[in-house]
């Protein structure tokens, strides 16, 4: 049991080389990933390693990790795009989910989720469902997350008044 | 039941004014119901991102929020010729086209502009907001010689937490009343608070026939 799925992970492995199309040589690295590593999926991430630059366009369906600098365009609709701390991308981005440790100049759009973590920079426009963004993390920008919705279904979920919801918490009584 | 509910939320309040970075705000709630009267289709926030605050303006106004960190804008401006500069930068800094932005928040950022650049933003301003848009801002009326910058948490409509953060500037000297309204003389002063903090919690609104 244990075998047979490991023996499917080194094939991913294999097939997750020709994911990435560049204009440029890649140099993927499968050696070991930085300390972030353990804060994401550990199966079918392609790593991009901090001394790879890569102009051009980047599609695939498998998770993506860039500590270097990409430029361009990347396409990863039904994958995680993972930015690490040492990546730079100026590049215009879709993803299912997008987080970001490092820094992104240009325009986001995912499908699930955009997750800024602490010194992650995005500076562009993002559109996405769900969006977290730490505390130290810096953006710079316009955050549209009703994107999918259009606008007779915008008029529809607009709450009449929410104040229920964010007002305080009642104390408990001692 | 209804007593009780009022009485506990009061307790709770009392409990947020002991704790000295948590503050009550009174314009905020009046900001966010201009902004929804209005449409409220995009606001914009010159304060630095914060991820409650996005999420808050989301459930309560279902708005794309645009972010434009000018206080980190005011760092790179420094020296003799900084308010040449920052006027310079301030007119074409905003990225929006005219008339497409039905709120803005100014948090305490004219506090640390001198009057020529505060005049170009809030020509910015105008130009950037709908007829019937509103300008939320706060006026310090202390004066402080720490350099630093405020970062405001929005804990629901009527709380904020602030948090501050190292900066290169301080806050200029207060500004009068009658400076704050010769400064925003195009817009119509809609509401204005003074809170026990003294600070002056303000709302302008852009007039229909501007």
């Amino acid at each position: 049991m244990w075998k047979r799925e490991e023996e499917s992970r080194s094939a991913a492995k294999i097939s997750v080389a020709s994911a990435a199309k560049p204009a440029s040589s890649i140099a993927t690295s499968t050696g070991h990933l930085s300390g972030i590593e353990s804060r994401i999926p550990r199966n079918n991430v392609v790593h991009i390693g901090k001394s790879v630059v890569i102009k051009g366009e980047i599609t695939g369906s498998e998770d993506l990790m860039i500590e270097g600098k990409v430029e361009g365009k990347i396409s990863l609709p039904q994958s995680t795009l993972t930015v690490g701390a040492d990546g730079n991308l100026n590049a215009e981005i879709s993803a299912n989910m997008v987080i970001v440790f490092g820094e992104i100049k240009g325009n986001v759009t995912a499908s699930e989720k955009v997750d800024i973590r602490d010194r992650g920079t995005v500076d562009g426009d993002i559109k996405t469902k769900n969006l977290v963004i730490a505390d130290g993390a810096h953006f710079r920008g316009s955050i549209d997350m009703h994107w999918q919705t259009n606008t007779s279904e915008k008029q529809k979920v607009k709450p009449e008044s929410k104040r229920s919801v964010v007002q305080p918490s009642i104390p408990r009584l001692p | 039941m209804n007593n009780l509910h009022r009485a506990l939320a009061l307790s709770n309040m009392n409990a947020f004014d002991s704790n000295s970075s948590t503050v009550r705000t009174l314009a905020l709630s009046r900001f966010i119901s201009y902004v929804r009267n209005q449409g409220g289709e995009t606001i914009l926030d010159f304060g630095p991102v914060v991820g409650g605050n996005v999420d808050f303006f989301d459930q309560e106004l279902s708005c794309k929020i645009i972010v434009e960190d000018l206080f980190s804008d005011l760092e790179a401006f420094k020296g003799a010729e900084a308010i040449e500069s920052l006027c310079r930068h301030f007119s074409d800094r905003l990225r929006c086209e005219n008339s497409s932005i039905d709120g803005i928040l100014c948090w305490d950022l004219f506090d640390y502009l001198d009057k020529a650049s505060a005049d170009v933003l809030v020509k910015q301003l105008l130009r950037a907001l709908r007829p019937g848009g509103s300008v939320f801002g706060m006026f310090d009326m202390k004066k402080s010689n720490k350099p630093f910058f405020t970062k405001h948490l929005i804990l629901d409509i009527d709380h904020l937490d602030y948090r501050t953060y190292d900066a290169s500037r301080c806050k200029r000297s207060p500004w009068s009343s009658r400076d704050v309204i010769r400064l925003f003389s195009e817009f119509k002063v809609d509401e204005t608070y003074l809170l026990k903090r003294r600070v002056r919690e303000m709302l302008f609104r852009k007039p229909w026939l501007a």
